[in-house]
């Protein structure tokens, strides 16, 4: 049976696709905006935050309207309520994207302490995550969200790496301490975008099969229970 | 025993055809159990098997064992006067009978024993208390039940199957024929007397079910396709066919 209920479910999905484009374009100028040294590239990130912002209160609107007009039930709830909740986390990105821009105009007034090496590769590495999330998430895909979980450790163990690598430069060097701290709370903040990669991911597992995979509840309670 | 009904391999035949396919089905007391599906999909053909009102339709063959306290209800020495006394059902319209709000309740308590009326008094009141009627009908026990609005006539056919003290109500489409706001009020006295009351309701209405009751089964076809909590079957469904059905992509 057609319903008119999907018509406007494929609005709100559209509509946080469109949405979540802009964050990974946000990541990627940020990102590109400290490693190329391009502060008018960072200004336009922080400047174009707030179309995102945006778009998180239109999307709210319409599934909030959803909710109150149409009383959905099982997949269309759990899409409904998965939506908003990747739509906090998109917004939440764009921040992180902003706070990068911030980090990079700070950073890019100063002479470059040391080569980025690994940075680059967290950034890579988180935007491939946020875009694998997109794209699971538009296709329903469980099978792709649940590549992205696995994906996080290797983000972790980078970041690791290079809150060391600075640590040590700032130790043999002290001069280079605010920019070092700088670009460890970059480290942070690309470390913290894989993880609303993470987040989405896990919300797509929950909509495409009902299970809720978050802090491992499930084999806590199996354990529990048995 | 956890369980107040146990269903076990329950068959139903209409004549040559099968309304009720091989049901297994466990309903705990003091809760609401709704029954959810397509019309033609058995639901009240189960629902009255419960109290065996099927039992009066010509060509009908009914297999299996229905456990109503670990007693079976569909072995033929069962004490059918006993079983409608102790299960009580609520039909689609209302039907008092055509006597005053006062003989409505008391008819069931006369025809099962010999009450005074001193006491029937006091069941007049408690049944009447218990479906929220007692206030605006009280100075008006005698005036007949058929001048009363389709929600108070409702609420007194419930009160008359209180009357007999029940154990489980079942309900087929109670609110069919009441307006959206008598239905929430309705659904708000099922809510009330699963406390006192275990309670199966039929209903097309599924946001009903989901309001009103903590397990839901979804028959299709005369086959129990999916029974578990009604938060769970709302929320995330096993099987494709109740999701297709709840969300009304089906049906």
């Amino acid at each position: 049976m057609k319903r008119h209920l999907d018509d406007e479910l494929k609005r709100l999905k559209d509509k946080l696709f469109r949405m979540g484009l802009q964050a990974e374009e946000a990541i990627v100028k940020a990102s590109k905006a400290l490693f190329e040294r391009d502060s008018k590239l960072a200004e336009a990130v922080i400047k174009g935050d707030q179309e995102i912002n945006l778009a998180e209160i239109e999307i709210d609107e319409l599934g909030h309207e959803l909710i109150a007009l149409h009383q959905p039930t099982a997949v269309d709830l759990r899409f409904i309520t998965m939506v908003l909740k990747i739509n906090s986390d998109l917004e939440r990105m764009g921040d992180q994207a902003v706070n990068i821009a911030e980090k990079a105009i700070k950073i890019n007034q100063e002479p470059p302490a040391k080569p980025y090496i690994d940075l680059p590769k967290i950034a890579e590495t988180a935007r491939g995550m946020v875009r694998d999330a997109l794209d699971a998430f538009m296709k329903q895909d469980a099978a792709k969200a649940k590549e992205i979980l696995e994906k996080d450790d290797v983000i972790d163990e980078i970041n690791d790496r290079v809150y060391e690598d600075v640590q040590k430069l700032m130790r043999e060097k002290p001069d280079t301490i605010p920019q070092g701290v700088a670009l460890i709370m970059v480290s942070h903040n690309l470390e913290r975008l894989a993880d609303l990669a993470t987040n989405i991911a896990e919300d797509v597992i929950y909509l495409t099969r009902g299970i809720d995979v978050r802090h491992h509840i499930r084999e806590r309670r199996e354990e529990a229970s048995a | 025993m956890s369980e107040k009904l146990k269903v076990e391999n329950l068959n139903l035949y209409y004549g040559a055809f099968q309304a009720l396919k091989s049901v297994n089905l466990e309903i705990k007391p003091f809760q609401v159990t709704a029954i959810i599906g397509p019309s033609g999909c058995g639901k009240s053909t189960f629902l009255r098997c419960l109290n065996r009102m099927n039992d009066l339709i010509e060509g009908v063959k009914i297999e299996g064992k229905i456990l109503i306290d670990g007693e079976d209800i569909l072995h033929s020495g069962a004490d059918l006067i006993r079983l409608r006394k102790k299960v009580g059902m609520v039909f689609q319209r209302p039907n008092p009978f055509p006597l005053s709000i006062f003989e409505n309740i008391v008819f069931g308590p006369k025809v099962h024993s010999n009450t005074k009326s001193r006491e029937l008094n006091d069941l007049v009141e408690k049944s009447l208390k218990a479906v929220g009627l007692w206030d605006e009908l009280k100075d008006s026990l005698n005036q007949s039940a058929l001048t009363l609005s389709l929600e108070q006539q409702q609420r007194l056919c419930i009160a008359r199957l209180l009357a007999v003290e029940p154990e489980v109500l079942l309900m087929d489409e109670p609110c069919s024929a009441l307006d959206p706001v008598a239905t929430l009020r309705i659904e708000e006295l099922i809510h009330e007397m699963k406390q006192d009351y275990t309670i199966v309701i039929v209903t097309h209405n599924m946001q009903q079910a989901a309001r009103v009751s903590d397990e839901t089964a979804y028959f299709y076809l005369g086959e129990l396709v999916e029974f578990g909590p009604t938060e769970k079957i709302f929320t995330t469904p096993s099987k494709k066919e109740t999701e297709d059905y709840i969300t009304g992509r089906f049906g």
